[in-house]
Formats: C-alpha cells, structure tokens, sequence
C-alpha cells in the first residue's frame, strides 16, 4: 500500500520529470515535508517552492564549478580567513590611481562631475578612491564603476548639498537615526583573522521611510570604513533569520529601495 | 595584486544588478566594502526563496564565499561556529534565544571608527549604564552586568592567547552595548566640576583587562595565607582581625579609620594607599601589631603588610556603607 506521503513525492517527481537520483531527491522531499509538519502555521510548500528551492542549491553549487581551482581555492581561503595579507606596492598603489583616474574620466557621471566641480580635492582624495581599489582589490575598472555609481547613491540619499562631504550622525534627521539605533545592524567582534562580522537582524528594522533605513546603512558602513584594517581585510556579514529573528516588516518598502536603486542618470 | 570578481563588467550590468529586495545586498554593489564571506542563517524555506534573484546576479566569486545555514538556532549557531563565529557573538539571550535588543549605534565606537561624541555637557547615568567611579563600588544594573560577564569569561579568557584576549573583552563590551548601555566614567579635571564623560575604546579595554587580572589576584589571595606564626598572646596594643573581642589597639584603628575616612574618600587610588600605610604605621608606632586568628584556639599568624593593608582598606570601604 503507497501512503499518501509517498504518493505526493511520487507526483511531485513526475512533475520535475527526473528519473536519476531518487533516493536523494526522495531524502531532500521527506526532509522539508518533515520541516513543514513540525511548524504547524507554516503551510506545506508548493511544487514551485521545492524547484525554487533547488534551484538555489545549483546556483551555489553552479558557481563553485565555474570557478578555476585557484580561483575556487581562494575564495575558500576568503570565506574562511585563513587567506593571505593584502601586501600594498607604493608603486602599484600610484599606478593603480593613474589607471583609475583615466577610467572615471572616460566613464564619467553627472553625479560624480557635479561633485567634481563642486569640490574637485573631495573627489580627487587619495583616500577616497584607496578605499574603492582596496574593496575590488585593485581592479582599476570596477573600482571606477563602482566610484561612480557611489555618487549617484549618494546624491539620491543625502541630495546635491552633501554630495561632497563625509557624512556624520549630525547629517541624519531623526528618522534616519530611529533607524540606526534600532540595532539591526551590529558589530558582533571580530573573527580569528582580525576581520569585522557584522550581523543583519531583520527583525529589528524600524523606518518611517526606506529611504531613512538606506541613510542609516550608508552611515553605518561608511564609519566601519573609516578603519583601514576593514577596508583590506573586508567584513563578514551575516543575515541572521531564525526563529523570532525574521523580517517583521516582511519585506515592506523593499519595491521602493529597488526603484530608488534603478534610478540611474 | 588580485583581481576583483567584479571584474570589467559594463556600467550598465552593474545597475541592473543593483535590484534587489535587500538593503544590505544593495550596499554591495555602491558601497566600497569588500564582503570577504556572507551567511544567511535561516529556519523557513519561503524566506530562503526571496533571496533567490539576489544569489542569481552574485558573480561567481561572490557566490562561492556565501553559505546557506538552513536549520533551528542550534544547527545555524553550530554551523557558523565552523567559521570561527562563536555563538557567544550572537545578540541572542544564550536561554531562551530571544533577541537581545538596544541602541547599537555605540557599537561602531569599539573600532575606534565612530564620530559619537565622547563627553556631554548634562550627561545622565542610565540604569544599563557601566559607571566607572573610580575605586567606589557602583550599584547600576550595567556594572553589574560587566561584573558578571568578567566572570563568567575568566577561564576563557585566562587560558587564552592575547589575540583571543582581546576578542572576549570585544564581546564583554558588545553585550553590554546591546542592552543600551554606555560606558561612562566620572571626571573631575575640567572646569565645569564633575562630570560623566563616555569612555574611550582603549581605555575601556585597559579596564576591562584590568578587572581580569584583579579577579586572578583575588582568587590567589584568597587562597593563601598571608603571615607569619608568633609563639605569644595577643597583647592589648595588637589588631586582631575577624570576630576576635576588641581590644584598646583595634579601637585605636577604628578611631583613625573613622577620623579619616572623608579625607580616603576623597583620594585616588595610589593616595588611599599611602593613606592606608600612615594608618598601619600610627598602629606600628605603640607597639601594636596586625594579627590573624587561625583555626587553632589562641593561636594568632602576624599578617604581612598587604594582608593589613587590605584589611584596612575594608574598614575604610565598609565605613562608607555605614
């Protein structure tokens, strides 16, 4: 006699159309049909859902595949902080600067020339753009996109009249400080490589306005900058969603923070 | 040097790619930190789904260094443990899993990278406070706490190597900020009298450390006994310490203590030391000695100098309470 557990996996196989690896898929049904028992609100998941869910399996398995085993090596070694220290050259540093300059100046922004004539030192500052090389590890051309895009966020956020200046606790109204200190974002300490985790705990988001959130995060971030260490040695996040940790805000005003994210000059 | 995994992607791609439903995954993409590893931790597949067109648009590197910890708080907390993130980390009540909720805007203080301001002018000492009084015993629900956490990571923090050593005194100090509490010391050097001013990182940590290495002290104290025999009595010019019946000599300390109580109070510590030594030396001078009764009936150890000096400093603290 087929129980009717078995007999929804039967149907839920035929729908993907897989004949290899039964037992596993088998293994991986059971696993998240048992899951959805054990929490009584949650409702079973769909046929979608279970190929969404796979689906996100592959990617991540996909992209480690793509990678050469150098490549694959070193970002295991990132992942787990066991990689080797970023060793700065005054000579690559100086060049990498020239190549990035050259990159912005043919790819430039109305953000970013607005901010240029405004006040050229601000732009022009070393420090400015060893913190866009350090983040994409010397890579003149995406640091520039990304130099770029930077000022196109940071015009939409704190409009044209902070567009040249390091933004400080007194430049957030106070909504935007609600948000910070609503403590969704935190620095927990450091991991054994001396590297900064910090901790995303949806649960706590509080904003009148996404816009304010976005403030919040942007100052947050930018502080944690302001340390060399963190600009080579990079960050650990961790989205933290377990239990009473979940997005009470389910997902609210996130349509706007893409739109706001889209907008582009 | 390395190359990025952003590598030489079109302007274009790059703000196509900034959609998504996530403000902290849009960082990524306009702000420059490098996130050299990302964990999602997480107990509902539905929620697991929503971050599906943001894994989609992660270059292939970036993907590689994102791990997916499906799982109940135990399974999550074991499985980031393998990355080197303790779970003592996690602002979660370590029973109940609750969150641990507060103003964590002070947090960004601890690496020495805020623009909080350090000192304000009508500073109020909240109750989750840690106030630093300078050698007075504070009874705030923060002090409390940090002396509980002292405790509570002395043998981790004892075994441990220094680098390890300063990640717990992190941590002290990141679970007291997330209660809301703030580190404040009293000053008196400015002109406008004294005054609560927030303390800085550094000095925190040398606090912090300091505490550890007093409690060790403590401990090794009070382990071992301090004197020396005497094969005599107690004379009446002597200071019996403990539940011993008074004598003119003990009277005599008490009447300097309590003569000169306000004057310590008033001292910093390496003061109320010489303080406490002019007292032992006003005792010494008639002939008097300090003594320890030991199990023995009658039998009596001649205390050392620090044992009398710190038995004198707990008459000077606990005539304060009275």
């Amino acid at each position: 006699m087929v129980s009717s557990c078995d007999q929804e996996y039967n149907n839920r196989l035929n729908c993907f159309g897989r004949s290899g690896g039964r037992k596993n898929y088998k293994h991986k049904f059971l696993t998240l049909q048992n899951r959805n028992q054990s929490s009584k609100a949650d409702p079973p998941l769909t046929q979608k859902e279970i190929a969404s869910k796979m689906e996100i399996d592959g990617l991540l398995s996909e992209a480690l595949n793509q990678l050469t085993f150098d490549e694959r090596q070193r970002q295991l070694e990132l992942l787990h902080g066991v990689e080797e220290e970023i060793i700065e050259d005054a000579e690559a540093i100086e060049s990498a600067l020239r190549e990035l300059d050259e990159h912005i100046t043919r790819d430039s922004s109305p953000a970013y020339e607005t901010a240029k004539e405004m006040d050229p030192q601000y732009v022009n500052a070393r420090e400015l753009r060893l913190m866009f090389l350090r983040c994409n590890r010397y890579d003149t051309n995406a640091a520039a996109d990304q130099m770029l895009q930077f000022f196109d966020f940071k015009q939409q956020l704190f409009g044209r009249e902070r567009l040249v200046k390091d933004i400080t606790i007194d430049d957030l109204d106070e909504n935007d400080l609600e948000s910070l200190n609503s403590g969704q974002f935190r620095i927990i300490g450091k991991d054994r490589s001396n590297r900064i985790i910090l901790v995303s705990l949806p649960a706590l988001r509080s904003f009148r306005e996404i816009k304010s959130e976005m403030r919040a995060h942007y100052y947050f971030k930018m502080s944690l900058l302001k340390s060399e260490e963190a600009q080579l040695k990079g960050i650990v996040g961790i989205s933290y969603e377990v239990g009473d940790c979940k997005d009470t805000k389910s997902g609210e005003g996130t349509l706007d923070l893409a739109r706001l994210s889209l907008v582009s000059p | 040097m390395i190359r990025s995994e952003r590598s030489s992607r079109s302007r274009k791609n790059l703000q196509l790619t900034t959609y998504t439903n996530f403000p902290v995954l849009l960082h990524i993409q306009a702000l420059p930190i490098h996130h050299a590893a990302m964990h999602i931790a997480i107990d509902d597949i539905r929620t697991l789904l929503a971050y599906k067109s943001v894994i989609k648009i992660m270059p292939a590197k970036v993907r590689a260094r994102l791990r997916i910890h499906y799982g109940s708080h135990i399974e999550c907390q074991h499985r980031l443990s393998t990355f080197g993130i303790s779970l003592l980390m996690l602002p979660l009540d370590r029973y109940s899993k609750a969150l641990i909720r507060g103003n964590h805007s002070l947090s960004i203080q601890i690496h020495g990278s805020g623009t909080e301001p350090t000192e304000y002018s009508h500073i109020q000492a909240a109750k989750t406070d840690v106030v630093f009084t300078s050698g007075r015993s504070s009874t705030y629900k923060g002090n409390n706490l940090l002396r509980n956490l002292v405790v509570e990571y002395s043998s981790l923090y004892y075994c441990g190597t220094n680098e390890m050593k300063r990640v717990v005194v992190d941590d002290i100090i990141g679970k007291i900020l997330v209660t809301g509490g703030r580190f404040l010391k009293l000053t008196t050097d400015t002109d406008h009298g004294p005054r609560l001013v927030v303390v800085p990182v550094e000095e925190l940590r040398r606090k912090i450390t300091q505490m550890f290495r007093n409690k060790k002290r403590a401990a090794i104290r009070r382990n071992s006994v301090d004197g020396s025999a005497i094969s005599n009595e107690a004379l009446p010019d002597d200071v019996v310490f403990g539940k011993a019946p008074r004598s003119p000599g003990k009277d005599r300390m008490l009447c300097l203590i309590k003569d000169r109580f306000e004057e310590y109070d008033a001292l910093d510590r390496g003061q109320k030391r010489a303080l406490v030594d002019e007292v032992i030396e006003a005792i010494n001078a008639t002939g008097g000695r300090f003594l320890l009764p030991v199990s023995e009936r009658g039998a009596y150890l001649e205390a050392s100098k620090e044992t009398s000096r710190e038995r004198i400093s707990k008459y000077f603290r606990n005539q304060r309470r009275t």
